[in-house]
């Protein structure tokens, strides 16, 4: 090992030494493994960062681009259309038509399936074990262009392309491809509503529907795949849109374009006996601005209300109107908003002006609730946005069933598109929503601001106890003398590698004795007694300090504490910043200790409150990744700034060996 | 110089055995002042929970009345008559030998590369030790998504590539597999542990290695992988233990199912005390994890003299 001590000339020998025939081709194979490298690096960069990304990007997304296939990266929102001078839009797709991309809306949709007639297979019907059949793909086939479901067969004479039509016991019955030349599609609707027959083909069950076609009762078996049709038009359509209450529309018979039937309506009482297609069905809720009714409205018991014969009304919007008795005063006119067990929430006339439908869809989410003067309970819609305007609502009465619907005559240029063919037009858009809704929706009485405040509550009494013990027990190990010194310290180390589940129950009977159980204390009180692991790393550190220095303040008088606090913590900057990364991480990310001694969500610390929020928002996982996003940033934000420590602190907690 | 001689300045009997000098028996008094905190907090979170828990293992006991002694009951039911006892101790010992050595491999391999002077080995260091920030249940969550069969992103990767993925954590099959993918996905710090490790290896071994005629792979075996076993046996030893005991992950991804699929011991074990109230019968499934943990450190500690190697040794 005195290679560094070698004398020039010595070197130079070396030097020689090393243009040894053996070393030839050496670049190459040093190329080749950098290239190797590389590629297993970045394969496993991707392992590590794809899971973050895709939290984080669906932490943006809008509820729909949860479960896209294929999968969207940059979350998205719809490009729309104003429905005419509702507070609505359209959503719009692309579309090819002879060759050019077209921005569409869609009117109407209908499914189709498959069929073919029983007749034609009764000759021609094999029954073949499945082991032999691949996977079925889906191919449009014969000059109909019937879709169907193929499979391939490994038959003893070959490979033959098949359909299998039913299954006769463990084995598929089959019927040969080009068997299937009238094969044909059929919307679902006419086959579902048909009679069913049973039918028997050599001893395979077959369940059939007795459908009418081209004048004559067949039996069809159907096939699959079911295939969509969609009726689309220009997005110029959405300019006359209109809702209308779904019970005020009445059926006009319909109107074929292209293969697909659309439904045709009127709305009751329309006296221009305007034809509409009914585009979309929706929900809508009475709304009025939030100020209005914080001031105005008021809870009052339904016995000091009287009905009046004329309702409050509006466009399709009808609520009771009452006089009001209250007990002092004269009575008073007004529009009843929500009426909950002998309660109504009442809105003087004069105020009442502004009410009007808003859509549903745009007010679900993120709804809160509050109390109006005397009691009563409302919810509440914060920006909400109408016409372009952000505005805070209040929701009252019940969610009307709307039509959003477009008048027949605009629709000259309407045609038939495959669905699968139908694109979303959509733009990239980041919606901060969801980390709105994750920070404030509330369960069990709590929302994630307390668990943060939880969290910060016990990492800032996990630190500070951390250091206060920690530090006065590792100088004592590192420089102090006393008799059985090294058998404690052996003592300490070896509870690190005490398994926690032993203590659990004991020190879960002792913070249950101290009325702690379901409070903070469980969660910070035993690091004010010290942590094997930070006494042994700090221990480690101090003992690398020169002890010069504390000798020379020892003979100037300081007592010990003393040295510790002004020579030997200054000095000892990185291994505190190590134990002070190490108490924040690990008390920010403890799951089991608040799992164990907490029961109440007001208590919950951050991961708790996510584990509770994963039981909530199942599969909402627009919120549920916000929410993750919102638990790990602090830890992820205070790596980069503190990358050096993070990376030495857990390069000293291993090198130890 | 004129030391106190201890005839002169005797201390009381009880005081002796601190040191021969007052300064040593102060000294000696200060250490024990200064470590009270934590010898409090050994005896009182530590040492005494130990026997009582070794205790409690004998009784049945729900908490509410004194613990009833059972003798051997606990065990002997554990053994011989829970089938979910059994079931937990397949899945995290088959969880061990999935997650722990695959993972360690890992972590060498990536390390290795990068200790190879590659360029922008901080970056690529970033990048691995990332996840680890990551807080446990975080990481559930995240990959509940992740690992949804039909449109988590791991199925649909695969389809790209024409694999149809399985159910994953739906699946009684496929559960413990997708919670064994997950703890792969927190090799980070091990990772900076073995490339410090590698990047502590003093240069001249190489230079040596190399005068002595050792080609690439020599060098790898005869000096990296000698020098790096202390740091690789100290993180096995770790990763067991932590592996045993795991917890939150199972809990929230799959909540130790479909069928018991990844009902961990330590998830069983936080059932029987928590759930069902066997204070005594969980205290018994601690004890035993405890003895399973010690067996296999002493078993890996007796192992390492044959494939650890220490410098103090090679001076001999």
């Amino acid at each position: 090992m005195a290679v560094d001590s070698t004398s020039p000339a010595q070197r130079s020998k070396l030097e020689a030494y090393q243009l040894r025939p053996s070393r030839f081709g050496q670049t190459g194979f040093r190329r080749i493994r950098l290239a190797v490298s590389y590629v297993l690096l970045i394969l496993g960069a991707c392992f590590m960062l794809f899971p973050l990304l895709w939290m984080l990007s669906a932490s943006f997304k809008p509820e729909w681009q949860i479960f896209t296939r294929p999968p969207i990266w940059i979350p998205q929102e719809w490009i729309q259309v104003q429905a005419g001078n509702e507070n609505t839009g359209i959503n719009t797709y692309t579309v090819e038509r002879n060759g050019e991309e077209t921005t569409v809306i869609r009117l109407g949709r209908r499914r189709y399936t498959s069929v073919v007639g029983i007749s034609d297979l009764e000759q021609h019907m094999i029954t073949v074990p499945q082991d032999q059949l691949t996977a079925a793909t889906t191919r449009e086939v014969g000059e109909a262009n019937v879709p169907l479901n193929v499979r391939t067969w490994n038959s003893p004479e070959g490979a033959r392309e098949v359909v299998a039509i039913g299954r006769a016991g463990d084995d598929l019955a089959v019927i040969e491809l080009d068997k299937l030349t009238t094969a044909r599609v059929m919307p679902l609707t006419v086959l579902r509503t048909a009679d069913r027959v049973n039918v028997e083909l050599q001893d395979v069950r077959l369940q059939a529907r007795e459908v009418e076609i081209d004048g004559e009762t067949r039996q069809v078996l159907e096939l699959g795949p079911e295939s969509e049709l969609v009726v689309v038009s220009t997005p110029e359509v959405a300019e006359h849109a209109t809702i209308a209450l779904k019970d005020q529309i009445e059926p006009a018979g319909s109107v074929a374009i292209g293969a697909t039937e659309l439904d045709i309506v009127t709305i009751a009482g329309d006296e221009s006996g305007t034809q509409y297609v009914n585009v979309s069905d929706e929900s809508w809720q009475p709304v009025l601005e939030l100020d209005i009714i914080t001031e105005h409205a008021l809870t009052v018991p339904n016995a000091q209300l009287t009905p009046l014969d004329e309702p409050f009304t509006r466009p399709n919007l009808t609520l009771p109107r009452y006089t009001w008795q209250p007990e002092e005063g004269d009575p008073q006119d007004v529009v009843g908003l929500l009426t909950v067990s002998g309660e109504t929430i009442i809105l003087p006339d004069e105020y009442a002006e502004g009410i009007r439908l808003g859509p549903l869809a745009k007010l679900t989410e993120d709804q809160t609730s509050m109390r109006v003067r005397g009691g009563g309970i409302i919810r509440i819609k914060e920006g909400f946005e109408e016409y372009g305007e952000i505005i805070d609502v209040a929701l009252f009465s019940q969610p009307q069933e709307m039509a959003l619907l477009v008048p027949l005559d605009d629709i000259p240029d309407a045609f038939e598109a495959d669905g699968d063919a139908l694109k979303r037009n959509t733009r990239p858009h980041l919606r901060i929503q969801n980390y709105r809704r994750a920070l404030t929706a509330s369960i069990g009485g709590a929302n994630f601001l307390t668990f943060f405040r939880n969290s910060g509550i016990v990492v800032v009494l996990n630190l500070i106890g951390n250091f206060l013990s920690c530090t006065v027990v590792a100088y004592a190990f590192a420089r102090l003398r006393a008799p059985g010194k090294n058998i404690l310290f052996a003592i300490l180390l070896s509870t690190l590698m005490l398994p926690f589940p032993v203590t659990l129950i004991p020190v879960y009977e002792i913070f249950r004795n101290l009325g702690m159980i379901d409070s903070l204390w469980p969660l910070f009180l035993r690091s004010f007694f010290g942590n094997a692991f930070f006494i042994f790393l700090l221990r480690q550190f101090f003992m690398s300090i020169p002890v010069e220095l504390e000798e020379a303040a020892r003979i100037d008088g300081a007592s010990t504490l003393q040295i510790l606090t002004r020579i030997v913590l200054p000095l000892s900057t990185p291994a505190l910043a190590t134990m002070a990364i190490f108490t924040f991480l690990g008390s920010w990310n403890d799951f089991f200790t608040p799992y164990v001694f907490i029961n109440s969500p007001s208590k919950f610390t951050a991961t708790l409150g996510l584990n509770l929020f994963k039981g909530h928002f199942t599969t909402n996982y627009e919120v549920l990744m916000a929410a993750s996003t919102v638990v790990i940033a602090p830890t992820i934000i205070l790596f980069f700034f503190l990358q050096r420590y993070f990376i030495e602190g857990i390069q000293l907690t291993g090198l130890k060996g | 110089m004129t030391t106190a001689q201890p005839t002169v300045d005797s201390p009381p009997a009880y005081l002796r055995w601190l040191g021969k000098s007052p300064m040593r028996r102060q000294e000696a008094l200060t250490f024990y002042v200064m470590i009270l905190p934590w010898v409090i907090g050994f005896v009182g979170f530590i040492a005494y929970p130990m026997v009582r828990s070794f205790y409690l293992a004998f009784t049945r006991y729900n908490l509410r009345s004194a613990p009833v002694w059972v003798g051997f009951d606990n065990f002997v039911q554990m053994f011989t008559r829970d089938n979910l006892f059994w079931q937990s101790f397949k899945v995290t010992v088959l969880y061990v030998l999935g997650s722990v050595p695959a993972g360690t491999l890992f972590a060498l391999v990536v390390a290795m590369i990068l200790a190879q002077s590659l360029r922008g080995v901080n970056f690529w260091r970033t990048i691995y030790f990332l996840p680890t920030m990551v807080s446990g249940v975080a990481v559930a969550v995240m990959w509940t998504y992740l690992l949804n069969p039909e449109y988590g992103l791991v199925n649909q990767l695969l389809a790209m590539v024409g694999i149809r993925g399985p159910g994953w954590i739906a699946s009684p099959t496929w559960a413990l597999p997708s919670l064994i993918l997950m703890s792969w996905w927190s090799i980070g710090g091990q990772m900076v542990i073995y490339l410090a490790g590698l990047k502590g290896i003093p240069q001249s071994l190489y230079e040596a290695a190399e005068i002595d005629g050792a080609g690439e792979w020599a060098k790898f075996r005869h000096v990296t992988v000698p020098m790096l076993t202390p740091t690789i046996f100290f993180n096995l030893v770790l990763g067991l233990i932590g592996a045993f005991q795991v917890f939150e992950g199972p809990l929230v991804l799959t909540a130790g199912g479909p069928n018991n699929a990844t009902l961990t011991y330590v998830l069983n074990l936080y059932n029987q005390a928590f759930r069902f109230i066997h204070f005594g019968y969980a205290s018994a499934m601690a004890w035993f994890l405890f003895a399973v943990i010690m067996a296999l450190t002493l078993l890996v500690i007796r192992s390492s003299a044959l494939w650890v190697y220490y410098e103090s040794e090679a001076k001999d």
